[in-house]
């Protein structure tokens, strides 16, 4: 008897085991055409692949950006190398890894930091280099619309690897306001008088970060697809 | 308690047949259930609540959403719309626009669209009786990214001439809004459909295609309908077809064609002629350059001028052949010939030095050949036979084969013309057979037994005289005929030469 009631208690747990399995995980997000979607939310891997789009782009016209700069505006003697001027960047106080070793070591969570932190050290700054090339006499059109679009396009991968962050990590987003931490000052670069010049360190210096951002983005897609084999 | 089991089973196995089959049909009629939903709000969303149909984004960043409004409407009421949208099950929020899309719309511009997050919204239809909500339609922005149709469709036929295949046509087209285009927001990707416009349902298709352009090959002559449309390389749908663009293959050839042909007639035509009267003329002389004429036989040693004068040069290289006899060269005395007694008045004069005195009127003159040393007589063999060809005046060195055109000189027991002690070797030689390889035998001549001369009949001797004549004439002119063979130069040496061969004459010749 007792038997008999656990027998028949563990048969019903069977034999509902795919009707809770239908309740409780939703179904899959349909992708039909704008409608009746019952998904709550962005799937991450859709969320990872615009993440990097919008780095790719960024990182892509912020170097035609630098390189029009430098052309227009810098004699070539004082030209910065790529390896030059990292003492000068404004980011260069983050603990964001920097070696590829380092890099290897890091893991998921602090990836995606470190690209939330670069991102929102640069939003700033880059109003800022907009409003004074706006200043400047001979700017190009073509050199201040690329500006614009970047510092618009910083805001919204900002928000998307908030996003993420909250997708991959199941964070909140209380503790993601590193702009807010004064990175960025007037007076850090004192010994740079011509706003020439420090125009164009900032520039590189968001050209090299870009180029970091993408980096760090595309180790974390590549991490996951196939977790040993990314360099 | 058996019962019970068995009771108890059977329920079971009932329900376990039953329960998967619940629950698989919970899934399939959830999923019946929401599209008889939508297929009833759409029969019947004019009537009973709005419904959001159709929201597009141009260009992932904004994005526009229109709905149905309600239809039951008694006349003059008076209904507003509101669209509250919430983003992630974020706070509600209102409809930034309502006006930019035209009625029944609401638009969201840049800075309320976000790709992150999807959006859920509804829209109340607000009366003064009652509101009616319509159904929730939520939305992925990047899903329902749909680009503008290409514009500036044209073809324009890339090889002039063209050949029978038919033509090449380069199509080209560009996108209405470049400006979403650049820094690599969006990248299209292009789709072009074309057929013949008989054929209405045979598409044929290229695709994909990064370029705004494309050239299609061998196209057959007709009339073709031409489309295109494009879609972001990532996300989202495909444009709408751009407008049709009707494009002809023409048949004929071009001018082009033409004039090509004409100018390769042209030219082959005036080469020919260049070639018949420029080259053809000359063949003699392309003929003596590429094969140059055998030269004439040259003796090592013997110049060639000395032939044409100095007799006895040649004499003295000659005299060492073994039955040479120099030839004397004299002029041509003609010997008279009396009509009665031509054979005995030749001999006659033949054996004693000559008197010309005595050649007088009526008497055939017959030429004389050139004469060697008269010291040996021998009957002329000019009439050894009537059938007989007649032969030269006799010269006791020069004998004759019977029956055949060549003669010899008879070494002679006199060696006064001779003074060579060595006889290395016979300067004339006999055939004596010819085999069919065309080898010669030769042997030194011998002596015929020349000195038989039958008796020469009276009565003939007119016709003789007249028929030697005429056969002498006939070997003049085949001895010069013979000399014309040979090159020009050599006359004079084949003159030397020719005496000594037979001046008799075949029947035949």
């Amino acid at each position: 008897m007792h038997t008999m009631t656990v027998m028949q208690r563990s048969v019903w747990a069977l034999l509902l085991w795919p009707y809770l399995l239908t309740v409780s995980i939703p179904l899959d997000c349909k992708e039909e055409q704008g409608s009746l979607s019952r998904c709550p939310s962005i799937s991450q891997e859709k969320l990872l692949d615009r993440v990097i789009h919008h780095a790719e782009l960024i990182y892509r016209v912020s170097e035609e950006s630098c390189s029009l700069f430098e052309d227009m505006f810098i004699p070539f003697p004082l030209r910065l190398q790529s390896n030059q001027a990292g003492y000068a960047c404004i980011t260069k106080a983050l603990p964001i890894p920097s070696s590829k070793s380092e890099i290897q070591q890091i893991s998921d969570k602090w990836l995606l930091h470190s690209v939330l932190m670069l991102v929102q050290s640069w939003i700033e700054p880059l109003v800022y280099l907009q409003t004074t090339l706006d200043r400047y006499d001979h700017a190009p059109d073509v050199l201040l619309n690329k500006t614009k679009w970047v510092s618009e396009k910083l805001v919204s991968l900002e928000q998307g690897v908030v996003v993420l962050i909250k997708k991959m990590l199941d964070e909140g987003t209380s503790a993601t306001t590193y702009g807010e931490q004064g990175l960025f000052q007037y007076d850090v670069l004192p010994e740079m008088l011509e706003s020439v010049m420090r125009d164009y360190t900032l520039l590189s210096c968001f050209k090299k970060d870009a180029h970091k951002m993408e980096t760090f983005l595309k180790l974390l897609k590549c991490r996951q697809t196939d977790k040993y084999n990314c360099a | 308690m058996d019962l019970r089991l068995t009771g108890g089973g059977g329920m079971l196995w009932l329900l376990l047949c039953l329960l998967p089959a619940t629950g698989c049909s919970r899934i399939i009629s959830q999923d019946v259930a929401h599209k008889e939903r939508h297929i009833h709000e759409e029969v019947g969303a004019e009537t009973t609540r709005p419904h959001i149909y159709y929201c597009r984004s141009p260009n992932m960043e904004d994005f526009t959403c229109w709905w149905h409004p309600l239809d039951n409407l008694t006349d003059g009421e008076e209904v507003s719309y509101v669209l509250t949208y919430s983003k992630d099950k974020g706070p509600k929020h209102e409809c930034p626009n309502y006006v930019t899309a035209g009625p029944n719309s609401c638009h969201f511009d840049s800075s309320h669209t976000s790709i992150w997050k999807i959006y859920c919204m509804n829209v109340t239809a607000v009366t003064a009786h009652r509101n009616y909500t319509s159904q929730e339609h939520c939305l992925d922005v990047a899903e329902i990214v749909q680009t503008e149709a290409p514009v500036n469709l044209t073809g324009t036929l890339t090889d002039a001439g063209g050949d029978e295949m038919g033509h090449n046509a380069l199509l080209s087209w560009t996108y209405p809004v470049p400006s979403d285009l650049q820094y690599g927001w969006i990248t299209l990707v292009y789709e072009l459909q074309y057929r013949h416009v008989t054929e209405p349902d045979n598409w044929k298709v290229k695709h994909p295609l990064r370029e705004p352009r494309v050239e299609l090959l061998g196209l057959p002559v007709g009339d073709y309908a031409v489309r295109v449309r494009c879609r972001s390389h990532n996300y989202g749908l495909w444009s709408k077809w751009s407008s049709m663009l009707l494009m002809s293959i023409p048949a004929r050839p071009t001018a082009g064609k033409l004039l090509v042909l004409i100018l390769v007639t042209g030219v082959g035509v005036v080469a020919l002629l260049v070639i018949t009267f420029g080259i053809i003329p000359q063949t003699k002389r392309i003929k003596e350059y590429f094969l140059p004429p055998i030269p004439k036989p040259r003796i090592i040693g013997l110049d060639p001028r000395l032939l044409k004068g100095n007799l006895d040069e040649i004499n003295h290289h000659f005299s060492n052949f073994h039955s040479y006899r120099p030839p004397r060269y004299s002029e041509e005395a003609w010997d008279q010939v009396s009509a009665n007694d031509v054979y005995l008045t030749s001999l006659r004069d033949r054996c004693v030095p000559g008197d010309p005195s005595d050649r007088e009127k009526d008497t055939l003159m017959v030429p004389r050949e050139q004469s060697v040393s008269p010291s040996c007589c021998s009957p002329p063999k000019a009439f050894a036979a009537p059938l007989d060809v007649p032969s030269p005046w006799p010269r006791p060195e020069i004998v004759s084969l019977p029956g055949t055109d060549y003669s010899i000189t008879v070494p002679v027991s006199s060696p006064s013309a001779f003074p060579s002690s060595h006889q290395p070797q016979d300067f004339y030689t006999c055939v004596q057979l010819t085999n069919e390889s065309g080898e010669v035998h030769l042997v030194p001549c011998l002596p015929p037994a020349y000195c038989q001369f039958p008796p020469f009949p009276r009565a003939e001797a007119d016709a003789a005289e007249r028929e030697e004549k005429k056969k002498r004439s006939d070997y003049q002119t085949r001895k010069n005929a013979m000399n014309g063979m040979k090159d020009g130069a050599d006359s004079d040496r084949s003159e030397a030469a020719v005496p000594l061969l037979p001046v008799a004459v075949d029947n035949k010749g």
